[in-house]
């Protein structure tokens, strides 16, 4: 099973996990992070340490970001150079929404983290559509 | 005006610089000044892969940054200087830059920093660089973002008795 960790600005973390929660129930190994009023250092080790919890027994980590080329996508970028390895595999995904969050949950207890960060990006794509 | 704005910001590139001031200044090159991201492959190119491209970004070490300040090398441009903290002003103003204003705007809580605002948590070191760049005449503006109510620092280091 692969673990998730959401990681944006303000409270939006605490959002999707709640909508999501609403939709599929509570779920296990799901963390969040808001990077309000933390330094570099802080929301670092922050992270970090969500992603030691949510690592164990796990195959592998998905870091949720809110948004491409702000602080949250540099401090995961940075830890996941730092923490990636043989032990678990840690990928990085920016924009996230809730298509993409009920994806993942569906499939990560199925499907190796290599297969799923595909498949939830493209869901993530998919459930952006305009009617007019 | 060559340089719109000379900022302290802990992030240096992100969201609320890129997105917050730049819709509001409209400024078409950032400066990142700073020693450590300017020896840094690897964190010169994740913070150039924070902006768009409409706008260039350079980064610069301090001497870097001081000796293209001097030459007018922003001339003709709208430029932002970024920083992540006072020392760094306080470098450029001692090899020569003439800065009339500073905006400070995030560097966040960790241990051994006083709150001043908000967004703004400073150590003691860096309550006295501050204190060295107000004394020279600068004018040291908080606002994290452009449309947040303006603060200034040497008043509220008043308030604090600091």
């Amino acid at each position: 099973m692969t673990g998730c960790v959401i990681l944006t600005h303000g409270d939006l973390c605490l959002g999707l996990k709640d909508a999501l929660e609403g939709i599929m129930g509570k779920q296990e190994g799901l963390s969040v992070i808001s990077n309000a009023g933390l330094a570099k250092e802080e929301l670092i080790s922050a992270l970090q340490m969500r992603i030691e919890q949510e690592a164990s027994n796990k195959e592998g980590v998905v870091i949720f970001v809110d948004m491409f080329g702000t602080s949250c996508w540099q401090t995961a970028k940075k830890v996941a150079s730092s923490m990636s390895g043989d032990q678990h595999k840690i990928a990085v995904i920016t924009g996230v929404n809730l298509p993409m969050l009920v994806k993942f949950f569906s499939l990560r207890e199925s499907i190796p983290i290599s297969q799923l960060v595909p498949l939830i990006k493209q869901e993530g794509e998919k459930g952006i559509r305009t009617e007019s | 005006m060559p340089i719109l704005l000379y900022r302290v910001d802990e992030r240096l590139i992100h969201g609320q610089v890129v997105v917050g001031w730049g819709n509001r200044l409209k400024f078409d090159q950032i400066v990142l000044v700073n020693d450590q991201v300017a020896q840094n492959t690897w964190e010169r190119e994740l913070y150039l892969a924070c902006v768009p491209p409409e706008i260039k970004a350079t980064i610069l070490s301090v001497d870097e940054g001081v000796a293209k300040i001097l030459q007018n090398g922003f001339e003709g441009k709208k430029a932002v200087i970024l920083v992540d903290s006072p020392f760094e002003i306080l470098r450029m103003v001692e090899k020569g830059v003439k800065i009339d204003s500073v905006n400070v705007g995030g560097v966040h809580f960790k241990t051994n920093r006083k709150k001043i605002l908000p967004y703004l948590y400073l150590s003691p070191e860096e309550i006295s660089a501050f204190m060295k760049i107000i004394s020279a005449g600068i004018k040291c503006e908080c606002r994290d973002v452009p449309l947040a109510e303006k603060h200034d620092l040497s008043s509220l280091f008043d308030k604090l008795g600091l």
